[in-house]
């Protein structure tokens, strides 16, 4: 969407004519966003009061929407406009006062009336002027609707009531002046606009339209104030329409800002992060700052802002899935209407949040998944009630965070893709031999609907036609790297998922080395990290099919091996750590030569032509400038040709159930050199940490960890009750789950993730000890890393001393 | 945006002296390449870099030799003696980076050396002879006799565009 700011900056300019122009120009720029947005407002409130035609909040902020519409159009000179909106404004006036009530009629008038106005918005967009439709017809159609309207109530029986109510201010002149004072909200009290524009139209109005004042009030000052601010009081949240007096700040608080200027923000945010990173290893290599503690602070400080200020710009491109969603309503509403078929729009996480860029390559596909449900996946009411189920159907629209990414569920209750006619397209297609297809569970059959061209409705006869551009769906959500997947019942309905990464421009990610070279693993999708180098190595065995596979818990957990996916010349033999990963369908162990360390990455985008091989995410830059590619897990998964879901399909059988029910343990070598486990659900996390970052306060050793000061004991010294500060220079620590406290526990190094051949023996618990856990043979001890916390919960400074 | 912008003055050459010019000459880089120079519009070039440190792309196609970071920005480099169809170059010569803007994405090209910058009349170009040189000919706009040879002129678009063809894909290390 169009959004920027206004900015008037008062620069002496020669060319004061044009400037003038522009300015007018920019306005009028300003009012179509406005509107665009108050259009789809609109649609949302005028469905929504169709369902509770009583909702006195929801029809007031529609006349506000009308109303304001009307008053801008009349400033500018677009007399259609006014013509039109006033018309409506006189249709809404009577409902609001009573004297009509809300039928099918009434609703189709009015969106009728949203649809006009937006073509004269884009007509106005494209050419600057209204078009040549007056729209005659449809002021006719309002005014006869609203009398019609009045008539049938009157006829009914039904004493029309006039509200009396509106209280002491009456408006001086009707449309105009109400604009004025809308404006005026910018600088004088912002309850007087709303009040304005309310009560004004209680005014009785006559049915025809007075010449609206095509000449606007002297041009420079005001009309900046109507188009920015009273729509954005517009805009206020819908759901529980604020009170009037509640909408004023809001406008006041936020400002329209161009997305560019935001994009070049969080670029140079980007920026920043790298120099950061590059400077704290610069200063962690060298001696520079030894005897100049000022330069460390420095350092430190710029450290703890830039990751503030990276936090508050990642913030800035994040936007409520409600961007699209919002539009929905409307558009289901009118298909149902035009297919014949009831449905009840059921939306959930409509504030679920994701990248702005990802915004807008969404709605296209989801509208079409939405248009396809009510198209072809719910059935007539007539077929619903002769199947026994409530003849409305169900679309629920239902957007969540999960494991990093959104995900947006449409599911319908209506008759479900037929499988078998599926089938038989694609033996007829050519696309799988009959022996094949025959075999093909069902949810691989239905991935056959995203085949190019693959069932339209004219191709495949008994096929309900769902498979329409569902090609052009899944293309348009695998460009953003998202995922589309489909799951159907005959009669209980279909269900479609579409998944889409969060893309944040910066994420966590683990950087692992295979064959000297280094690669990113998004955090997101990595399960654990197991050794293949310490005794207790897990056997690599072949698997059915030839493939290599690893007993993990008691499970088959394929493996892929980074160099040979990649084609890099391997020189190291066997690898040395797996990192388990999870995508959707997708779990195995990706076999690298080792991981070097977890960080923060910048994400940055690739040449279109990297993309498209489907092993990249993108690239990104490390602090001494190195470019490091991002893997794309799912990806590496499909070019190993892995199949889904292979891991869950081959348990091993033996020690299964028990197995999984041991919770696991995070074994590591303390600096001392003995081995301890901690539990592995109490640790959230690996870092290091160097000099810059750790600070010794209180006789304590603590360490910055993005503007939050963690407290760090040593493993050894929890084990032996005392507390005391770290002194090296830098040092590994596993990081406490956030359940636990903020604390971590600095170790030598991790050795592996195991489950215990012998639960937790309590019996053997002493100080800092939780019980003993048998691995391997061994006995060995695991922390109790409550009792690590214990010395640290006095109050620590929530800030950095400066 | 508006049809009716607020009239701006720029730049660009008024009507009527184009009318006069006939085609203005274009401006182009030239390059050395196994020997022979190469050329492309200088107009979308936007820098040229000495040697810089690639990160190799695996499963890439052929010609792509890596990724360099450029301020932040991380761009493809396509080593136009293999795009070309040329052998490798001897280990001695380190590329000079000729980073261009194609269809809004940054690329680089690794050639043997930058020449000049030359204005070539629109009119002295003529279409490449077939046959005469093979040479990445899917890339070839045309040729310009200049002095003392030719100087084959590359499409980048067609350079970019062609870097998935099959017959690359095969050429790889």
């Amino acid at each position: 969407m169009l959004r920027g700011i206004l900015l008037r900056q008062e620069t002496q300019d020669a060319y004061r004519q044009d400037r003038l122009m522009s300015e007018n120009e920019e306005f009028v720029r300003e009012f179509l966003v406005e509107s665009a947005e108050n259009l789809d407002q609109l649609d949302r409130d005028l469905v929504a009061l169709e369902e509770n035609p009583h909702d006195s909040k929801r029809l007031a902020s529609i006349f506000r929407a009308v109303h304001t519409i009307k008053g801008t159009s009349g400033f500018f000179g677009f007399a259609k406009l006014g013509a039109i909106t006033h018309s409506g404004e006189h249709l809404l006036g009577q409902l609001r006062d009573g004297k009509i009530d809300l039928d099918d009629q009434v609703t189709g008038a009015l969106l009728t009336l949203v649809d006009a106005v937006r073509s004269i918005l884009d007509q106005i967009e494209q050419t600057g002027n209204e078009g040549e439709n007056d729209f005659n017809d449809l002021s006719q159609t309002l005014s006869r609707v609203a009398e019609e309207a009045a008539i049938h109530r009157s006829k009914a029986g039904d004493v029309v009531i006039t509200r009396l109510t509106p209280p002491a201010p009456q408006p001086v002149a009707p449309p105009v002046p109400a604009a004025v004072a809308v404006s005026a909200a910018e600088t004088d009290s912002p309850a007087q606009s709303v009040e304005a524009a309310d009560s004004e139209p209680v005014v009785p109005e006559p049915a025809s339209f007075p010449p609206i004042p095509a000449q606007a009030p002297p041009a420079a000052v005001i009309p900046a104030a109507a188009p920015v601010e009273a729509p954005a009081a517009e805009r206020a949240p819908p759901a529980p329409p604020a009170a009037a007096a509640r909408l004023a700040p809001i406008a006041e608080q936020s400002i329209r800002v161009d997305v560019g200027l935001l994009g070049s923000l969080v670029d140079l945010v980007g920026e920043l992060v790298l120099a950061r990173n590059q400077l704290q290893s610069t200063v962690n290599r060298s001696s520079a700052t030894d005897g100049q503690p000022e330069l460390l602070k420095v350092v430190h400080r710029i450290d703890t802002v830039t990751a503030a200020l990276q936090a508050t710009a990642m913030k800035t491109r994040m936007q409520s899935i409600d961007q699209v969603f919002s539009k929905f309503p409307r558009i289901v509403r009118d298909l149902a209407v035009t297919c014949r078929k009831e449905v009840q729009l059921v939306i959930d996480g409509a504030d679920t949040e994701l990248d702005r860029s990802l915004i807008e390559t969404i709605r296209d596909p989801l509208t079409h998944l939405l248009r396809n449900a009510v198209d072809h996946g719910i059935e007539t009411p007539a077929a619903r009630i002769a199947k026994g189920k409530p003849a409305a159907g169900r679309l629920q629209l239902r957007a969540f965070h999960e494991s990093g990414q959104v995900t947006v569920e449409i599911q319908d209750d209506g008759g479900g893709i037929p499988v078998e006619a599926v089938r038989r397209k694609a033996v007829a297609r050519g696309l799988v031999s009959e022996e094949e297809a025959a075999l093909m569970p069902n949810d691989r059959v239905l991935q056959f609907i995203f085949e190019p061209g693959f069932s339209t409705a004219a191709q495949v006869t008994d096929v309900s036609g769902r498979g329409v551009g569902m090609d052009v769906v899944k293309t348009n959500i695998e460009s953003i790297g998202g995922t589309v997947d489909i799951a159907s019942q005959p009669d209980i309905g279909t269900t479609v998922r579409v998944r889409i990464p969060l893309t944040l421009a910066i994420i966590p990610a683990l950087i692992i080395s295979s064959t000297k070279q280094r690669f990113a693993i998004p955090q997101a999708y990595v399960r654990e990290l197991i050794s293949l180098h310490t005794g207790r190595t897990p056997a690599v065995v072949e698997g059915l099919d030839g493939g290599p596979v690893m007993r993990l818990r008691g499970r088959l957990l394929p493996l892929v091996y980074l160099d040979a996916t990649l084609g890099l010349a391997s020189d190291t033999a066997a690898g040395g750590t797996v990192v388990v990963l999870s995508i959707d369908d997708y779990e195995f162990g990706l076999v690298v030569d080792s991981v070097a360390v977890s960080e923060e990455i910048v994400v940055k985008p690739i040449a279109g032509v990297l993309v498209s091989l489907g092993l990249y995410a993108g690239a990104t830059v490390r602090g001494d400038g190195a470019v490091v590619l991002i893997l794309d897990p799912r990806g590496i998964a499909q070019a190993a040709k892995l199949s889904p879901r292979s891991f869950a399909a081959q348990p091993a059988g033996d020690q299964t159930a028990s197995a999984l029910a041991l919770p696991r343990y995070l074994l590591c070598e303390t600096a001392a050199g003995r081995v301890v486990a901690l539990p592995l659900e109490d640790v959230s996390r690996l870092e290091s940490f160097g000099r810059d970052r750790i600070q010794q306060a209180a006789g304590r050793t603590v360490v910055n960890r993005e503007g939050r000061l963690t407290p760090i004991a040593d493993v050894e010294d929890v084990l032996l009750g005392r507390s005391a500060p770290i002194h090296a220079p830098q040092f590994t620590a596993v990081i406490l789950a956030d359940s636990i406290g903020e604390m971590g526990l600095r170790v030598k190094r991790i050795l592996e993730v195991v489950e215990p051949e012998i639960p937790l023996n309590l019996a053997l618990r002493t100080q800092g000890v939780l019980g003993t856990i048998a691995v391997g043979g061994q006995a060995t001890e695991v922390v109790d890393v409550r009792s690590a916390l214990a010395p640290f919960l006095v109050d620590l400074p929530p800030q950095v001393p400066a | 945006m508006s049809a009716t912008a607020a009239p701006i003055p720029t730049a660009s050459t008024p009507p009527q002296a184009a009318a006069i010019q006939s085609v203005p000459p274009q401006r182009f880089c030239t390059f050395l390449l196994a020997g022979r120079t190469f050329a492309i519009d200088a107009g979308i070039v936007s820098e040229v870099l000495r040697s810089q440190p690639l990160t190799p792309v695996p499963r890439a196609p052929g010609p792509i030799r890596g990724l360099l970071n450029l301020r932040g920005r991380i761009v493809p480099a396509i080593d136009m003696r293999l795009r070309l169809g040329f052998p490798e170059a001897p280990s001695p010569i380190s590329p000079t980076n000729i980073v261009l803007v194609v269809g809004g994405e940054f690329f680089s090209l690794l050639v043997d050396a930058l020449v000049d910058v030359i204005d070539i009349p629109l009119a002295s170009i003529e279409p490449p002879v077939a046959g005469a040189e093979q040479a990445g000919l899917d890339c070839l706009e045309g040729v310009h006799a200049a002095g003392d040879g030719l100087v084959h002129l590359l499409r980048a678009e067609a350079i970019i565009g062609g870097l998935t063809a099959p017959d690359l894909e095969r050429k790889k290390r």
